[in-house]
């Protein structure tokens, strides 16, 4: 039922939501304040915004054809959605970088009198240019001295394992052929569609990064989210069938109600927060959807004067499992969270007041499903009880980020390659404010070259503002007279390029806002901010970084560190919720049976969900967890809603009229989280999989569990 | 820039022992294991409107099995050196910098036009009948390539003297750029304990 209600709600939400203001999608609100720092550096600078083309061998041997063609492929692209790319025999989007490059060298570097040799020496080299090298001949006028060369030698910093070989760097172990590209647009899957589906036709050839990655992910919750809208909208074509020739259309009046409740708290939940995210829309409106269980127990059974205190108390468990996870570290967590909670009161206010003052609407008769108990149906509910407890306490949390990432089977065996090659190693992301921005770099280059560790910054490409006056001071009163006087005129005419850049054009130290302008700096220069890397090789250096540099962001340790927090999070709050769930039950029932009773449901569906999960090899994840909890909000009030049956008898109340209900929600609930369950995309695997083995295991516990524990105890 | 110096240093050798190179045209290559003696060079850049000029010496030692090594010592009017071997390329300006590259980080493509120049480099008749279209021009011969495609140049033209060893060439490059070089002092020796069969590296 709340899988059909979302569909309806939906049509209330594009109404709605367009009014309050545009649905967030971006990946920071994944992010825990001790991450927020890599999700700004991933979309701020573009030194991460390199990918890597890995080209597979084919019979053990390199393919360079395949290579060339994808090289051919992607210079199509370049201008447009890519920056520039390493691979063949031209330079490509480096020749602009390149004379940039050159054209600071006299910020760069002092003069010095052997520059003359040099340039005279370059002559030489000049004379081997052939007319096919148009590109080479007009850079090396512009830059003699070959600083190209030394800028390129900078870039080796992604891939320093291998090899460069035919105009593609090359992994002599494995012998994959790998093009570095960087892009010029930010990860998301719309910037590189086309480039993506150009790229897919050549056989063996994966992007590994974070465009790639974007890609991937956001097709695949596309093509997942398509086939569960399609099979949503044929079970929401079927349950009005279903209600017509019951003759219960009156049922689809418990729809509004809850759309409203979530326009409703749509808009609260962007007051809150600023804005909402669409993930928060697509599994928050989950929660939100259990108020429709209200709505059909108060409805179907409107007679009974027990519904409303079972749907009370159904009601504020619920709220008090929600209640705890709004104290999540992950921003994600807690809007949906709020959203669900707000969605709930409302949606559980409305069908009180909508049963209450217009009972004529909101009085439907029960459909009759009965569900009579078989034999070893209660060894059944039984042992999944013992497992689901058992296994609760037995199952290994893992929340592992990775495992929020889609990747085919190729992509995933290519990035585990690119990824763990070579040394391990660890890297380190330092933040920089523009204050003194030259000179902080400059003194953590000199530091890491003298602790001997790789340093990828500002720091490693331009000197402080007074070097860099030093520096020109020396060209233009020294070098400038000195190139005129001494060079021969066939080199003051083939490198005049280079002795108008020394001698005419005006240079002045660069600053902050300069930096951007650069080709060969802006990719480590954000909106306020640069951001250098160490890159550290053995854990000496790692300490020696974070002595140096307290403030430098670890990248694994963060990584680990929100794994860790996440953990220990959940690992007081679901016995939390657990906790203080049992004990408004304590208070509502006074009876330990009946508040065990009201969690066979839940046992039973944390034991179906648990069996399933050992048998396909998985672990307990974050988003796991998620789907249970959500199994957990309405099994809770499916197993109080029986458990009412026979705690609190009222005189001639049919009990087939409750379950009659309970089942109508489950199947359609089953239904609808069954296309889920064969979603590619890991988090909505995941979610499918808890939220449809954990519906069945609930039903099995509410139709055949309680009554078997209780039903003996009404008779008598 | 590197693939041009390449092309050339693995070209000019050849035309220095190349006595004959078609089915109509007399063609007896010298017999040499270790070729040595004294360039000059100029190249006109057209578009610039000047000359380059240089001089110095090189030296071929031919390995045996299609393999070569080339040194080419620039001597004005700087000095700086390039040796070139099966391995790669190795440069040496007169500052003392110095950079090697593998013959496989210059490229696909320069990597299949070094193996077809080193078969010519090894006077290897299949391979210059395979390359080239050699006809008597002259005192001399002009040779172009059967796939324009593989060389910088459109034509050479080689001049011999009595022994049959180059002494004047001239390679017209596509854009009509003309590089020249004469070659004296010519000298064949056998292959000694003490020849470098390769680049400093």
């Amino acid at each position: 039922m709340r899988t059909l209600n979302r569909f309806l709600l939906f049509f209330a939400l594009i109404a709605a939501v367009p009014a309050f203001g545009a649905i967030d999608d971006s990946v920071g609100i994944f992010f825990p304040k001790s991450l927020k720092y890599l999700q700004y550096s991933q979309t701020e600078f573009p030194v991460f915004w390199w990918n890597f083309a890995v080209i597979e061998p084919k019979g053990g041997a390199p393919e360079y054809a395949t290579a060339e063609q994808v090289c051919a492929f992607l210079q199509k692209h370049e201008g447009k959605e890519i920056k520039r790319l390493v691979c063949g025999d031209n330079l490509g989007g480096f020749v602009e970088t390149l004379g940039e490059w050159a054209d600071d060298l006299v910020l760069r570097e002092k003069y010095e009198p052997s520059v003359v040799g040099a340039v005279e020496g370059a002559l030489g080299e000049m004379s081997f240019l052939g007319s096919g090298q148009k590109e080479i001949f007009d850079l090396k006028r512009r830059d003699p001295l070959d600083q190209w060369q030394i800028y390129l030698g900078k870039m080796q910093m992604f891939s320093s394992e291998l090899t460069r070989e035919n105009g593609f760097l090359f992994d002599p172990v494995t012998k994959r052929l790998v093009i570095p590209v960087q892009f010029q647009v930010a990860p998301k899957m719309k910037n590189v569609s086309e480039l993506m589906e150009g790229l897919e036709a050549f056989r063996g050839v994966s992007l590994v990064g974070a465009h790639g990655s974007s890609y991937a992910n956001e097709r695949q919750v596309h093509e997942d989210l398509e086939i569960v809208s399609i099979v949503g909208v044929l079970v929401l074509v079927c349950f009005i069938v279903f209600l017509v020739l019951k003759g219960r259309l009156a049922a689809l009046l418990l729809f509004p109600p809850v759309a409203v409740a979530m326009g409703i708290a749509t808009w609260l939940t962007e007051m809150i927060f600023g804005s909402i995210h669409g993930l928060t829309l697509a599994f928050g409106s989950g929660i939100i959807g259990l108020a429709v269980d209200y709505g059909l127990h108060g409805a179907f059974n409107a007679t009974s004067h027990q519904t409303w205190k079972s749907n009370a108390i159904g009601f504020f468990t619920t709220l008090v499992a929600l209640g705890i996870l709004v104290f999540s570290g992950i921003p994600l967590i807690r809007q949906m969270m709020v959203f669900g909670a707000l969605g709930l009161i409302l949606g559980f206010s409305f069908f009180y007041l909508l049963c209450r003052y217009l009972p004529r609407y909101f009085t439907i008769k029960s459909i009759d499903l009965r569900f009579p108990a078989f034999p070893f149906s209660g060894v059944i509910v039984g042992l999944l009880i013992v497992l689901g407890l058992f296994s609760a306490f037995e199952v290994n949390l893992s929340f592992d980020l990775r495992k929020f990432n889609y990747q085919s089977p190729g992509s995933a065996e290519a990035t585990n390659w690119f990824f763990s090659q070579g040394v391990p190693q660890e890297r380190f992301l330092l933040l920089r404010d523009q204050d003194g921005i030259l000179e902080k770099t400059a003194e953590e280059a000199r530091w890491a070259k003298e602790s001997q560790i790789q340093y990828v910054g500002i720091g490693d490409y331009l000197p402080p503002r007074e070097r860099q006056l030093e520096n020109l001071s020396s060209w233009t009163s020294e070098g400038c007279p000195s190139l005129k006087s001494s060079l021969s005129m066939t080199s003051k005419r083939v490198f005049a390029p280079f002795l108008t850049n020394v001698c005419e054009t005006e240079h002045r130290p660069l600053e902050f806002a300069d930096l951007k302008e650069k080709e060969y700096l802006n990719q480590f220069i954000g909106t306020e901010k640069a951001i250098s890397l160490f890159i550290t090789k053995t854990p000496d250096q790692e300490n020696s970084v974070r002595e140096k540099y307290p403030e430098a962001n670890s990248l694994s340790a963060s990584i680990r560190g929100f794994s860790n927090s996440l953990e220990e999070d959940l690992r007081w709050m679901i016995p939390m919720a657990l906790l203080l769930c049992t004990a408004i039950l304590f208070l509502y029932y006074r009876k330990p049976l009946f508040v065990f009773s009201s969690y066979i449901p839940f046992l039973t569906g944390l034991g179906l969900f648990f069996v399933v999960n050992y048998l396909s090899g998985r672990g307990l994840d974050l988003i796991s967890v998620l789907g249970l909890l959500m199994v957990f909000g309405f099994s809770l009030d499916y197993g109080i809603f029986s458990t009412d049956i026979y705690a609190f008898p009222q005189g001639g109340e049919d009990e087939s009229v409750v379950y009659s209900a309970l089942a109508l929600a489950a199947f359609s609930n089953i239904i609808g989280f069954f296309p889920m369950v064969f979603a590619k995309h890991p988090v909505l695997n995941q979610l499918g999989v808890a939220l449809f083995y954990g519906t069945i295991g609930t039903f099995v516990g509410t139709m055949w569990g309680v009554k078997v524990l209780l039903g003996k105890r009404k008779v008598s | 820039m590197i693939r041009a110096l390449l092309l050339f240093l693995a070209g000019t050798p050849v035309f220095a022992a190349m006595q004959e190179a078609s089915t109509d045209v007399a063609f007896k290559p010298a017999v040499f294991e270790d070729l040595q003696g004294e360039f000059r060079q100029s190249k006109a850049l057209k578009a610039l409107d000047v000359e380059i000029k240089t001089e110095g010496r090189f030296r071929v030692i031919r390995l045996g099995s299609g393999k070569h090594v080339v040194h080419w010592r620039i001597e004005k009017p700087k000095p700086s050196t390039v040796c070139l071997d099966p391995e790669g390329i190795v440069l040496e300006s007169a500052t003392g910098g110095k950079k090697s590259l593998r013959m496989a980080e210059i490229g696909r493509e320069v990597g299949e036009q070094m193996g077809s120049l080193f078969g010519l480099l090894g006077l290897e008749p299949d391979q210059v009948q395979k390359d080239f279209q050699v006809r008597k021009k002259g005192a001399g011969f002009l040779l172009t390539p059967k796939d324009s495609e593989k060389f910088f140049f459109e034509t050479v033209e080689l001049e011999l003297d009595s022994v049959g060893l180059v002494k004047r060439m001239i390679l017209t490059e596509k854009n009509k750029d003309e590089m020249r070089l004469s070659f004296v002092k010519l000298k064949m020796q056998k292959i000694g304990p003490k020849t470098e069969t390769a680049c400093a590296r």
